[in-house]
């Protein structure tokens, strides 16, 4: 049994936190709003804690999973932040996706205090942390790796060190990268599929035995095909994660052209009232029963039942 | 006309080995190709006949089988009085393999059915490995009973043979599959070059996202060797150049928006004017890379 806490209880956190629980960890836990970690406690036993320093106090690996660099840092540091509560040679796990930038800069910090540090953002969405089998991408150092590692694993079905801190937050931007071009592309040929008059699944079944597979044509195409979009991954989340991808391009010198026209359609498809609509709702900005384009026309003919435009 | 007599237009990288195993797989076939050495290449190996002209190889066949480069081959080798419509007999079909438009596939079809031979367009994925193994995924248009008449000469080189619709229909979804492919592959171009530039073993980074949501065949056919710089294999450039050129033709037509797709095709056609257009696809990577 190692002593924990975990600190952002969110749609990720919650479960996550929940597992370690279940392998046998002590856990304390942290949340802004005080409610979901009464909740919490009350299912899956432990302690909540009123600040996130009292919450890692004496904890040797404390975890957190919050929204941004900004929430990051507010949780951090500062006399009730993460940081100041934790005892030396502690290590603390960071599973926000968030910027390189703020990992190296918390990495530094850390080290100035004698604890560990590792950015570990995950990918599998809520399924992955509620069935504990998320993909972790760990950036830091080598022995705090090995530590935290089997506590990590209470939640994860692969934990990877890529490279030294902020190299896990590097690592899920290249996964947004090729996640969201490819999904660009499908959402073109399935729009492509119902215009030219073809059976759109019938189309999918076709070819994705093929050079054009991918997980997203496997997973989201039917429901692309269906206009389903209330579940999976928010585009406001995405377009988050892009713009640290385009932000860190711009220092790294890394090209995005294909990267920065999505970004733009997600910001389009918020415009739109989508922000929790799942990344496959690209299509929508393509269809135009459904989404602008001839509908936008529609619209400004006062065609009942057409989209709101974008420009309102 | 024998239910096993069959022609084979056009003995490319991918039309010599489907000739091929149409041939192991016990037709009688005659081929014909642009370029006579090969012809007469592939009869040394794998016996049978060729002929002078896609007419007079289209003669007595119960199915004629083309593979050509473009519309304009495909039109060349169909029609005209040394085309295959002038030579094949009545009740006989014509298989087309050839990436083309749609437009091309309902022209051919039309006179075609004047001649009261049967057609289907049926383009492939797959690529070389998969003509050489027998193992195309094969996407066709046509009538249901030119679709039955066809599927057991098609079974000979594809494990996956599947009727989409009326005559153009294949085409349609050929390019359904090349507007997704060039999408995966821009995106993880831009992945790859991200990770090198951060410093990241690119390698690693795939075992590791491939994993998950960001998964693709490219990603995990093509990911770790652009990054190795090796592009000397696979599908051109110029094919898929050609390729996508068909989609944006047929796009404006259909009225689908394909933005994304759109300025990929810009970024193969930069390819081009580097001298870089025979290539494999993957080789947006290079725009990126600075190579």
């Amino acid at each position: 049994m190692t002593k924990t806490a975990f600190i952002g209880l969110g749609v990720m956190g919650g479960p996550m936190a929940g597992h370690l629980a279940k392998a046998g960890h002590q856990v304390t836990v942290y949340n802004r709003t005080a409610e979901k970690a009464e909740n919490w406690v009350k299912e899956h036993g432990g302690e909540s804690a009123p600040t996130p320093a009292q919450a890692a106090d004496g904890a040797d690996i404390v975890c957190a999973c919050v929204g941004n660099d900004g929430d990051l840092r507010s949780v951090v540091y500062g006399d009730d932040g993460i940081l100041a509560g934790m005892k030396k040679g502690a290590i603390f796990v960071d599973h926000t996706t968030a910027s390189a930038t703020v990992a190296r800069e918390i990495d530094a910090k850390a080290k100035e205090m004698g604890l560990g540090f590792l950015d570990g953002p995950v990918s599998g969405g809520q399924a992955g942390a509620e069935g504990g089998q998320l993909t972790v991408m760990v950036g830091g150092q080598q022995k705090d790796f090995d530590a935290a590692e089997p506590i990590i694993n209470a939640y994860a079905k692969a934990v990877t060190l890529l490279g030294p801190a902020g190299a896990g937050q590097l690592t899920k931007m290249v996964n947004q990268i090729c996640f969201a071009g490819l999904v660009q592309g499908l959402a073109e040929g399935i729009a492509f599929a119902q215009a030219a008059g073809l059976d759109a699944n019938k189309v999918i079944d076709v070819i994705s035995k093929g050079a054009a597979q991918s997980w997203q044509m496997d997973n989201r195409a039917a429901t692309m095909i269906e206009d389903k979009f209330d579940f999976g991954f928010a585009v406001e989340w995405m377009r988050k994660d892009l713009g640290i991808a385009l932000t860190e391009a711009r220092d790294n010198g890394a090209m995005l052209p294909a990267s920065a026209v999505v970004d733009q359609f997600y910001a389009e498809i918020m415009a739109m009232g989508g922000g929790r609509w799942d990344t496959s709702s690209l299509i929508r900005l393509l269809t135009p029963a459904k989404g602008r384009g001839p509908g936008r026309h529609g619209e400004a003919q006062g065609c009942p039942g057409g989209p709101k435009s974008s420009l309102l | 006309m024998s239910s096993t007599k069959a022609a084979f237009i056009g003995l490319g990288n991918m039309g010599f080995p489907m000739a091929g195993h149409l041939s192991k797989a016990g037709f009688d076939v005659t081929v014909f190709n642009r370029t006579a050495k090969k012809a007469e290449a592939w009869t040394t190996e794998h016996g049978g006949a060729s002929a002078e002209t896609p007419a007079q190889a289209a003669e007595g066949a119960d199915s004629v089988v083309t593979c050509v480069g473009n519309d304009d081959d495909l039109r060349a080798v169909t029609l005209g009085d040394s085309g295959v419509l002038a030579g094949a007999g009545k009740g006989s079909l014509v298989i087309d393999h050839t990436t083309a438009s749609a437009i091309v596939a309902r022209e051919v079809a039309e006179a075609a059915a004047a001649n009261g031979v049967g057609f289907l367009d049926a383009p492939v994925s797959g690529g070389q490995e998969g003509a050489q193994n027998g193992q195309l995924t094969v996407m066709v248009g046509g009538s249901k009973e030119d679709f039955a008449h066809g599927e057991p000469v098609m079974r000979a080189y594809a494990k996956a043979v599947t009727h989409m619709g009326p005559v153009g229909s294949g085409q349609l979804t050929k390019m359904i599959n090349q507007i997704c492919c060039s999408c995966a592959i821009q995106a993880l171009a831009e992945g790859m070059n991200f990770a090198v530039k951060s410093g990241l073993d690119p390698h690693q980074v795939v075992d590791v996202i491939s994993k998950g949501a960001a998964q693709s065949w490219q990603m995990e056919n093509r990911g770790r060797i652009m990054v190795d710089g090796k592009f000397d294999f696979g599908f051109a450039c110029d094919w898929m150049r050609k390729d996508l050129g068909i989609c944006l033709d047929e796009a404006r037509v259909n009225g689908a928006r394909i933005p994304l797709t759109a300025l990929i095709e810009t970024f193969y056609a930069r390819l081009q004017a580097r001298g870089e257009g025979k290539l494999d696809n993957s080789a947006l990577y290079r725009l990126l890379s600075d190579a």
